[in-house]
């Protein structure tokens, strides 16, 4: 009889285990209203997800509840080759990311347009830590590279295991990262097992190394050219990792999710773009970011939630 | 005892290999950059210049001294109206632009590179390349110097989903 129970057990912990891990093929059942429910696919976007606004829905989660973001500053912050390898930088980006930055702005809240069957982005992010990386990985990044430097941090204990957070690696603008930056990406946004954990990163290159690729201007409305370019490349990484953490989520038929549907476009700026424009006031500083996608009206680019769209 | 344990094994084996998590590496989504947006922009236009045979887009884009150099025949350049009349004889149904990478040597000049599959004429067969371009900028202006075109073999495995841009024809 403790034998029949004992491999009883163990059929249910293995089953629960398959539900758990399986998210792409995984089945649900919606009620009928009749009483019972039926089973549909996953991939059959539920009743709550909204669609039909130029950018689908594919099965995926989203990251709900507040977001954190941690900082790894990687290579020299203090005084590297460009004056923005500074301490600058990191109390700007700091601010962005504090809680009257970002964080529940109307701005970030265009991400609340997006869910999954069980809810929606809550457009809440705050950074919950930071650290720093001395070269560990050397002057020239490979993309395993970067996920080794998110790994150490990790596993070191300077920065806790998070599946619900974002961890950027941000390079001094003496850091390579040899896969295409400057020439095909700014930044980049994956995610990775780390500690037997779906941890989601992304990679932000300090855009001083590759201003005419990088940055929409050299005169920037925070006096750093650096930490202005990284603003809004940073942002397009943490919506799009709300929105499409295991990158199975939300993304058009192109394959373009939601901030890159809007990749380099400003909508309407106070002053021109190149000398100082800002589109954004946030933690009482001016900012030029990109818009955001916005799921809902149709579907277009805005600055803040329910916003005008534009082209531009 | 040897079957409890083989059974433990099997099923957490089983469990572990449906897991999404556990699978091979995952491919990165960039952020594409400033020049790489430009430039997809304009070549999207050159190429629906050639479909639509408009001469005025296509000599706004491409320089006067345009050179074209092809791997088949290197020692045969061809000049901007050569290329011109070769590009809207054949009719160009629809082509895709991917993997683009751009080099701003100074603000003014620009080596562009990028994976382009078309389809041509009547056969439903596509053709990718390898394209490499030279770009100078005048003003607010950018044309098209010089190129360099060399085909992928069908069996090179380039395009992937995620570098898919936007064609205007897809």
């Amino acid at each position: 009889m403790r034998k029949l129970m004992f491999v009883g057990l163990v059929v249910l912990v293995a089953f629960s285990l398959l539900e758990a891990q399986s998210t792409r093929n995984a089945r649900h059942v919606v009620p009928t209203g009749k009483g019972w429910g039926v089973e549909v696919p996953r991939d059959i976007a539920p009743l709550v997800v909204i669609t039909g606004n130029g950018i689908n829905y594919h099965g995926g989660p989203v990251i709900k509840g507040t977001m954190k973001a941690y900082f790894i500053w990687y290579g020299n912050w203090t005084n590297g080759p460009h004056a923005s390898d500074s301490q600058t930088t990191v109390n700007l980006l700091g601010s962005l990311f504090g809680s009257s930055g970002l964080n529940g702005s109307s701005y970030f809240r265009i991400n609340t347009t997006y869910g999954d069957n069980s809810g929606n982005v809550s457009g809440n992010i705050v950074l919950s830590g930071s650290t720093t990386d001395n070269y560990s990985q050397g002057t020239g990044l490979t993309d395993a590279r970067v996920q080794s430097v998110v790994s150490s941090a990790i596993t070191s204990g300077r920065l806790p295991k998070d599946t619900n957070a974002i961890y950027f690696v941000l390079t001094s603008s003496d850091v390579r990262e040899t896969s295409g930056f400057c020439t095909r990406y700014c930044g980049w946004h994956t995610r990775g097992t780390i500690s037997g954990s779906d941890i989601k990163f992304s990679f932000v290159g300090n855009p001083d190394r590759c201003s005419s690729a990088c940055e929409a201007q050299t005169v920037s409305p925070n006096g750093d050219s650096g930490a202005d370019g990284m603003a809004s490349i940073m942002a397009h990484e943490a919506e799009e990792t709300a929105t499409d953490p295991d990158l199975n989520a939300w993304y058009d038929s192109g394959g373009a999710e939601n901030a890159d549907k809007c990749a380099w476009k400003w909508g309407p700026t106070t002053g021109t773009v190149g000398n100082g424009a800002y589109n954004q006031t946030l933690a009482s500083r001016h900012w030029l970011i990109q818009m955001n996608w916005e799921n809902s009206r149709g579907g277009g680019c805005d600055k803040v939630l329910g916003g005008t769209f534009y082209t531009q | 005892m040897k079957s409890r344990l083989f059974l433990i094994v099997m099923l957490t084996g089983v469990a572990c290999s449906q897991s999404p998590i556990s699978q091979g590496p995952t491919k990165r989504i960039e952020t594409s950059t400033r020049l790489v947006a430009v430039f997809s922009d304009l070549n999207n236009e050159l190429f629906q210049s050639i479909q639509k045979r408009d001469v005025a887009a296509f000599d706004r884009l491409v320089g006067e001294d345009f050179e074209l150099r092809a791997s088949s025949a290197p020692d045969n350049p061809k000049s901007r109206e050569e290329w011109q009349q070769l590009e809207f004889r054949r009719p160009l149904h629809s082509f895709r632009i991917s993997q683009m990478a751009v080099r701003g040597l100074r603000d003014d000049v620009a080596i562009v590179s990028f994976v382009l599959e078309e389809k041509r004429g009547t056969t439903a067969a596509v053709q990718k390349s390898l394209l490499v371009q030279a770009w100078l900028r005048e003003g607010e202006a950018w044309t098209c110097q010089e190129a360099y075109v060399a085909p992928i073999a069908a069996s090179a495995a380039l395009s992937r989903k995620h570098d898919r841009r936007p064609s205007g024809k897809d």
